[in-house]
């Protein structure tokens, strides 16, 4: 018995761990973007509270509050897009570099009855390396500590190298859009000096065609 | 350890479905081994016109940390921020910041970070930030192993040196893309402006040139007419 407590109270202590959180409303709609390179895993783990008046706290809501996640990728097509009970977590793998987009928003209206319309919730996003578990890498590939730290270290090296290749991508369209900003401007100074002159002729054979009409020359 | 023991304890009030009482043992934490101590966070998101946003943090354990945060696109790139410790004490306050940085001391307790936009009524804000322990994080503590402190070997030490360098690398590398994005994003918006106002221009000079000759005309005609209607008097 002792030792099932024991175990209880690791699970909770590991499910516990405490991240960034903020609070939403009923139907409200929170949205985060990261910039990521492609090829990139981002793992997301949320938990939510409501609000308990008789302990002036907020507790841990029960299952039946769902939260919609939803990502979109830099194209705005839909990478990701479930409902997961109270405490979840997601994962996803970017396919195209660029701005990915995570929505959370809570689906039912029954908690807000009674939790004053607001829900804490607790966002923890990793990105790359970070999101790698290497207690478990180490066990399931038998490595050691030196082993591991080597894994540690290239996985890092594979992270920069992958945000350089992306740095490039962007660098790119940056210059791209410079470019295009640089060729409008051009277009634009010959357009305008065009339609002057074709204004300006046209003003004149048509005044002139007035006059001559009205005979006043 | 004693962390987890009142966390456990804590959790087994809920279970009991007892009011849990909040004891000042949250305060006699020593420093835990929380596997949490290194984890850096950092999110963007996006902040409506009129319109504010808090985060909070449960720190367990003190130590300096570093905050930073950047707008990186709309309006004139400015944002309010006020980091409020456990006791209500204003740690950090930016009034209309583009971006700053800043290494703060925790305790125990939760610390408030908001962000404000209510001074901009049209423009929506797109706002990064990140909190880390200003120490680097090392190995095996990203690893997770929670090892008794031991004296390191050379191949130990260096590889401990290459992580510090790295981790560096990956921030400098963050900052770089961020002024990146502000900056490629103003020169989208610059884009736009130009296309949008040669539209504009055009559309002006074609109404001014064909307003110049009606007005012209009309000028010509009434003075004809009353120049009849004079000489027939």
């Amino acid at each position: 018995m002792n030792r099932l407590i024991h175990y209880l109270c690791l699970l909770c202590f590991l499910s516990f761990s405490q991240a960034l959180y903020f609070h939403i409303g009923e139907t409200e709609r929170k949205c985060f973007i990261e910039e990521i390179p492609d090829e990139t895993m981002v793992i997301g783990n949320y938990k939510t509270q409501l609000f308990d008046k008789n302990v002036n706290d907020y507790l841990p809501s029960s299952p039946g509050v769902g939260m919609h996640v939803e990502v979109k990728d830099p194209d705005g097509k839909l990478l990701l897009s479930k409902v997961y009970s109270s405490e979840g977590r997601f994962t996803f793998t970017s396919h195209t570099p660029g701005e990915h987009v995570i929505c959370l928003y809570s689906n039912s209206t029954k908690w807000s009855m009674f939790a004053g319309g607001k829900l804490r919730v607790h966002l923890d996003i990793q990105v790359g390396e970070h999101a790698n578990d290497y207690q478990t890498i180490a066990e399931k590939d038998k490595l050691t500590e030196l082993q591991l730290r080597v894994r540690q270290l290239l996985d890092q090296v594979e992270q920069i190298t992958k945000e350089q290749n992306y740095q490039r991508y962007r660098e790119e369209r940056f210059r791209q859009t410079s470019e295009s900003t640089n060729q409008r401007v051009l277009w634009w100074s010959i357009a305008q000096t065009l339609i002057l002159t074709l204004t300006g002729f046209w003003q004149m054979r048509h005044l002139k065609g007035f006059f001559e009409a009205k005979k006043l020359v | 350890m004693v962390f987890y023991v009142v966390v456990c304890w804590v959790m087994l009030g809920h279970v009991a479905g007892q009011q849990v009482v909040r004891s000042e043992k949250y305060d006699s934490d020593v420093p835990t081994l929380s596997p949490k101590e290194d984890k850096t966070s950092a999110l963007t998101f996006e902040l409506q016109d009129a319109d504010d946003l808090c985060f909070y943090e449960q720190f367990v354990t003190g130590g300096k940390y570093v905050f930073e945060y950047q707008v990186l696109k709309g309006g004139k790139l400015d944002v309010d921020v006020l980091i409020t410790s456990p006791r209500g004490k204003h740690v950090y306050e930016g009034k209309k910041q583009k971006s700053d940085k800043t290494v703060f001391d925790t305790g125990n307790g939760i610390f408030s970070f908001c962000f404000s936009n209510r001074f901009s009524a049209f423009t929506h804000k797109i706002v990064y930030f990140s909190l880390r322990s200003q120490n680097i994080a090392s190995l095996a503590a990203r690893a997770g192993r929670l090892r008794r402190p031991t004296v390191m070997t050379s191949v130990e030490a260096s590889m401990e040196q290459i992580n510090q360098d790295l981790q560096e690398t990956l921030e400098y590398q963050t900052a770089y893309r961020l002024r990146e994005l502000s900056g490629r994003s103003f020169a989208e918006d610059m884009s736009l402006s130009v296309l949008s106002w040669s539209v504009i221009c055009a559309v002006l000079i074609f109404i001014t040139g064909v307003g110049q000759v009606i007005i012209l005309k009309t000028f010509f005609t009434h003075t004809h007419t009353s120049q009849k209607q004079t000489s027939s008097m």
